[in-house]
């Protein structure tokens, strides 16, 4: 099991004139577990944290505070040796197929080089491997190997990806999908698969999205989680997030997902203040979404909601005036 | 019917080598005033390649080798000369551009684009810039801060909405949108999906609205056309295709849209590669990926039939009649 103790990362940003220094607070206090078999989606606007948690489960980037623990140790602390181990165990899979995928080398080294890095295998068991993992993914061995990433579709090149990352035995997978350069009707396919893929192999899976739709899809019987600037806003049961949302800020993005007509069916529509994301940065005091919340009052301003259960004991919001609404149903 | 616009049997090719792609295929239909229609389907179908044909401007090699495009029920707009062509034009028809975001002048303020725009078109700049203003608005957006900025100065939502008041500028009938929503972000999708259906039904403009995602369409058109390999393999009413699409492809493009309530047990993406133009046989483009293929499809074209529910469809399994083949 993956634990995330208050985990928070700040970046230091450089202001253009003079030598002002403002921190970036990319993601702030977070509290999470993902145990092997366990589907979670993160949701939240771009710029919302979602890529800088994902890096940080997989150990590509170190936390400003706060523990990283799996299976009991402490990885944040750990030596340095522990954590190649640890990215061996953690396969974050960036949706971007062209940025993770190296142009001049063809698919066969790009597979075999995290194989023989880890030891995985040997070298004349390599082919037999490769065919079996792209397989696996829906893909030809004897059609892709020799090729290189700009000889094949878009949907090919993510399905690599996906393969890429299983080559290592991972027990968790984080998918981020910050870049959807894919048709949407390609991508359910390898959804599809990877959702398929992380059942059989028993797999914790983190998959980090900004379409609701996608995040009920993948994580079906497991957990949503809402971040807002940084903060775990809401969280809880994939079906019961859906079916009573509680913060602002998520009723807000179930909102703003376009109806199917005729299929389903919008029985309250909750819309922020501001369409854009606040160019101007974190209010200091108070909740972050107050700004562009339209239930915003006084205490909201002054009073930091805390990340609190509601109704259901694993249904947490943070917001002073939590209350349950009924966005979307059926078409009748 | 009062008709804004009327294509008929729109075929353009782009030469390759020796041989040559069809990117879009004897493709028709028309559009009645203040109606709004949808070009949806997958990367390469030709949706984009239809609209710079309604500008009579298709990207090099590309030619246009037959069809007819006739606004306003005038005569055909690819054999008029460049000034009769730029009348029609004149302050009929806009477009914003696929990645519309990016096609600002990053060095020029809004307020100078405007002025710009109103001095090429003899419009009085002040006119201009108070219609600007009114139009901003309406989109949700300070017109004094919007006007005084630079382009990367907005978000990329508030960029997209720019684009689009530009284009309303000299209160076209018609505006073709390429993919207006696909690089913003939730939010500020549903923003623009909601002004563009407030300016539709406010001015009675008629939209061409292009994209591969089917499931931002539903509020935003009246009537969709599904294209597959540049031909259009279904079309009708939007509720229609949506609740009950005929053509396997529009079923396999519904079907692959995780939904929001119920049952996730029958989403399924579609199988098999985007379809390579290359490859082309005679028959069906959608065989090789068909779930329902039969013989016949693999070498007799499929003609558009006339449904019962209003739809039209090129597929084997419905016949002249319009009635399912049992098979
Ligand atoms: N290496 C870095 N240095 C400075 N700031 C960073 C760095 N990485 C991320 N940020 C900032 O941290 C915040 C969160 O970024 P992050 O990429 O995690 O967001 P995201 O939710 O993944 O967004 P998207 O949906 O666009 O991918 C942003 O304001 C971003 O600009
Ligand atoms: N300038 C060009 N030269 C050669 N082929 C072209 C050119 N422009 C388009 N094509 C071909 O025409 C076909 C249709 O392209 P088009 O850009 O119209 O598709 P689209 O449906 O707009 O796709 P997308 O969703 O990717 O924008 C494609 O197969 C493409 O390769
Ligand atoms: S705490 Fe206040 S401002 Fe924040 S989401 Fe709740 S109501 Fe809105
Ligand atoms: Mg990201
Ligand atoms: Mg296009």
């Amino acid at each position: 099991m993956i634990e995330l103790k208050h985990v928070s990362k700040t970046f230091v940003m450089k202001k253009s004139r003079a030598s002002a220094r403002r921190l970036l607070h990319a993601v702030q206090d977070v509290n999470l577990s993902l145990s092997q078999g366990k589907f979670i989606a993160v949701v939240g606007e771009s710029g919302c944290g979602k890529s800088t948690l994902g890096r940080m489960v997989s150990g590509l980037i170190p936390p400003s505070a706060g523990d990283i623990v799996i299976d009991g140790k402490t990885m944040t602390q750990a030596p340095r040796h522990a954590w190649k181990k640890w990215a061996q165990l953690v396969q974050l899979i960036p949706q971007d197929p062209y940025a993770a995928l190296n142009p001049v080398r063809t698919i066969k080294t790009s597979l075999a080089e995290p194989l023989l890095y880890h030891h995985k295998i040997r070298r004349g068991e390599l082919n037999q491997r490769l065919e079996s993992l792209l397989d696996m993914v829906g893909l030809d061995a004897g059609n892709v190997l020799e090729k290189f990433p700009h000889q094949l579709s878009g949907g090919q090149r993510q399905r690599l990806v996906v393969a890429r990352a299983l080559t290592v035995d991972p027990q968790y997978l984080v998918a981020d999908e910050s870049v959807s350069m894919v048709d949407v009707s390609l991508r359910l396919e390898i959804l599809e698969s990877m959702k398929q893929i992380s059942r059989q192999r028993q797999l914790g899976l983190m998959f980090i999205t900004h379409d609701f739709r996608v995040a009920r899809y993948i994580a079906q019987g497991g957990e949503i989680v809402v971040m807002y600037l940084g903060r775990v806003i809401e969280r809880g049961p994939t079906e019961e997030i859906l079916r009573s949302p509680q913060h602002p800020y998520a009723q807000s993005l179930i909102s703003a997902v376009p109806i199917l007509e005729g299929r389903e069916r919008r029985l309250e529509e909750i819309v922020p203040r501001n369409y854009e994301l606040s160019v101007d940065g974190v209010p200091e005091h108070g909740c972050p979404f107050q700004p562009r919340c339209p239930f915003a009052t006084e205490k909201c301003v002054k009073e930091s909601p805390e990340l609190r259960g509601v109704d259901h004991p694993e249904h947490l919001v943070a917001c002073h005036y939590a209350e349950p609404r009924k966005l979307i149903a059926a078409a009748n | 019917m009062n008709e804004v616009l009327s294509v008929r049997g729109l075929t353009i090719v782009f030469p390759m080598g020796h041989r040559t792609i069809r990117a879009v295929d004897n493709v028709s239909f028309s559009i009645a005033k203040g109606e709004s229609i949808a070009l949806v389907g997958e990367s390469g179908s030709g949706k984009s390649t239809i609209a710079f044909a309604l500008f009579n401007n298709v990207p090099q090699p590309g030619i246009i080798e037959s069809g007819e495009i006739r606004y306003f029920q005038g005569g055909n707009f690819l054999e008029m000369g460049q000034a009769s062509q730029r009348q029609v034009f004149w302050e009929k028809v806009s477009m914003v551009f696929q990645a519309a975001q990016n096609t600002l002048n990053p060095l020029l303020r809004i307020r100078r684009q405007v002025e710009d725009i109103a001095q090429a078109h003899h419009v009085n700049k002040k006119v201009a810039i108070d219609k600007a203003r009114e139009l901003l608005s309406t989109m949700y957006l300070d017109p004094t801060r919007v006007l005084d900025a630079y382009p990367h100065e907005l978000s990329g939502g508030m960029k997209q909405r720019v684009s689009i008041a530009l284009a309303l500028l000299l209160d076209p009938e018609i505006i073709v949108l390429d993919e207006p929503t696909t690089a913003l972000d939730v939010i500020s999708q549903a923003s623009v999906l909601k002004i563009l259906n407030e300016i539709r039904r406010q001015r009675n403009i008629s939209l061409i609205f292009i994209t591969h995602d089917i499931s931002v369409i539903s509020q935003v058109v009246d009537r969709v056309l599904v294209m597959y390999a540049g031909s259009v393999v279904e079309s009708g009413l939007v509720q229609k295709i949506v609740r009950d699409p005929s053509h396997p492809y529009a079923k396999g493009l519904i079907g692959s849209i995780p939904p929001l309530v119920g049952d996730l047990s029958d989403v399924h993406g579609l199988r098999g590669n985007p379809v390579n133009l290359l490859s082309l046989s005679g028959g069906c483009p959608f065989a090789d990926r068909c779930p329902d293929v039969m013989t016949r499809c693999r070498t007799d074209r499929p003609l558009m039939r006339q449904l019962s529910t209003g739809n039209a469809v090129a597929c084997h399994l419905y016949d002249a009649e319009g009635e399912e083949v049992r098979t």
